[in-house]
């Protein structure tokens, strides 16, 4: 019978604030990449024009259909023997944000999909020139309709980040599997980790819940 | 009435206890190791065992394990009259499958140390390694304490024996964790690492498979009993198993399966 004791991995929570801050560092920067990134790929994959939208679907399709896993390894060993050697953490931060932007991009898309074209019509009338309308008058509305499941991409950012352990990257799925192999303590490392990803996520929730309240306090 | 269901509840819960403290008691006198009755009630022995660490033990393509950690497994399962069912774990998995009850055994290239013996068992070793730092053939490193500056990055298996080697010679390199040895060996092929810590004898088969490519550096860094691991608190199932190495390594077996997947002979137990 195994003995549950979660005293014995207490000596290793001194490494837990700062492997915590790198899962959050990757899972942050990665959000904001992959948001940049698929600002493109929606447009692209919106703009009516064959080679375009033949780019940006094969770029989601591609890397929605590749696990992280394999992504990372194809960047950390694949691209190293083709003579470009990116650290694990690059590589982790591109395996994400490639991902996370193919994911990003239909949300956009679906969020660009939702606006009726008759707001974009009455700006026109209205004078607005092209980059205002974009401005003001959609993306306002677009940024509300796609935060619920902006929400829940950016939990799928954070726990995927998770992959960066595999080639050694100091995130908390590391310091469980550090944990675990140094104290023999699996079952305590594990429950550490798994009910500190469920605050996490649960924090970024909360957070995007928040400013979605806010976005919609204008409708009421 | 209230009475009435009193005492049918008496009852009950007595039938229950009785049910209970008999079914232990049976299990305690039929069978002295809880491990091996078990194992023969279910007609298969879960062995654990670790992928991509060849000769010791690898997955073939059709998904069936093959190597020298396997057929040592395989003639223990065919010893006992049982299937065995393979199981594959990374490094630090070979002591949670112990720990969780999911192995019955491990044949994983698993180092006795006395940390790991605080959590598991081990027979007496089958065969003994030591630990060689592995570079490329073109690196500019000679010396194992060339390896230990800032900036030098030292690719191990997490969850192995190199991880303490690597902080006790080189603690000033930068250690780089994997999860296989294949994986360890593939960053230092694409030259992600400088240098990589191995097993000696696997050491040697990755220099026999490619060629001129790599060399070791000079120095062995640890003594290593390579042993068969099981969950510990069974005396019985140990003395069993720990028969079985002695007579394998005792009736010359051991060493023919060492020729068979190293090319050389068993070094000296």
């Amino acid at each position: 019978m195994y003995q549950f004791n979660l005293r014995a991995i207490l000596v290793y929570f001194d490494r837990l604030p700062q492997s915590i801050a790198v899962t959050l560092a990757l899972t942050g920067i990665a959000v904001v990449a992959s948001t940049l990134l698929a600002f493109p790929i929606a447009k692209a994959r919106m703009s009516g024009i064959p080679p375009l939208v033949v780019l940006a679907r094969a770029y989601v399709e591609l890397f929605r259909n590749i696990p992280i896993l394999v992504l990372l390894y194809v960047y950390y060993f694949g691209l190293a023997q083709a003579g470009l050697h990116l650290s694990t953490w690059w590589a982790a931060l591109l395996a994400l944000s490639t991902n996370a932007a193919a994911y990003c991009a239909e949300i956009l898309r679906a969020g660009y999909s939702a606006i009726p074209s008759g707001q974009r019509e009455a700006a026109r009338s209205l004078g607005l020139r092209a980059w205002q309308i974009e401005v003001f008058v959609v993306l306002p509305q677009v940024a509300r309709v796609i935060i619920p499941p902006f929400a829940n991409h950016c939990i799928g950012v954070l726990l995927g980040s998770s992959i960066a352990a595999v080639v050694g990257v100091a995130d908390l799925a590391d310091w469980m599997l550090a944990t675990g192999s140094d104290s023999f303590r699996y079952m305590e490392s594990f429950l550490v980790a798994a009910t500190i990803y469920i605050v996490l996520c649960q924090g970024v929730a909360a957070v995007i819940a928040a400013i979605d309240r806010r976005a919609r306090a204008g409708l009421r | 009435m209230t009475d009435r269901r009193r005492f049918i509840t008496a009852g009950l819960a007595f039938g229950v206890a009785t049910a209970v403290l008999g079914g232990f008691a049976r299990v305690a006198l039929a069978q002295a190791s809880p491990i091996l009755s078990e194992v023969q009630k279910r007609g298969t022995i879960r062995i654990a065992t670790v992928a991509g660490n060849p000769p010791y033990s690898s997955i073939k393509p059709d998904g069936t394990p093959e190597g020298y950690d396997i057929d040592i497994g395989n003639e223990f399962a065919a010893a006992l009259k049982v299937k065995p069912e393979w199981i594959i774990v990374d490094s630090p998995g070979r002591i949670t499958a112990l720990q969780t009850g999911k192995a019955d055994m491990t044949v994983a290239n698993f180092t006795n140390t006395l940390e790991r013996s605080t959590a598991i068992a081990f027979t007496r070793p089958y065969v003994i390694v030591g630990s060689n730092y592995m570079v490329k053939t073109s690196s500019p490193l000679q010396k194992v304490e060339q390896v230990n500056k800032p900036g030098i990055k030292v690719g191990v298996p997490r969850g192995g024996t190199a991880e303490g080697i690597c902080q006790a010679n080189t603690p000033n390199a930068e250690m780089v964790r994997f999860n296989t040895v294949t994986d360890a060996f593939l960053a230092l092929k694409s030259g992600q690492v400088d240098a990589q810590i191995l097993d000696s004898l696997q050491d040697a088969s990755f220099l026999a498979q490619e060629g001129a490519s790599f060399r070791n550096l000079p120095g062995n860094y640890s003594y290593e009993e390579i042993a068969i691991g099981l969950p510990a608190g069974d005396a019985d199932w140990f003395r069993i198993l720990d028969a079985f190495v002695r007579q394998l390594v005792g009736s010359g077996e051991d060493a023919r399966l060492f020729k068979k997947w190293f090319g050389y002979d068993l070094p000296p137990l």
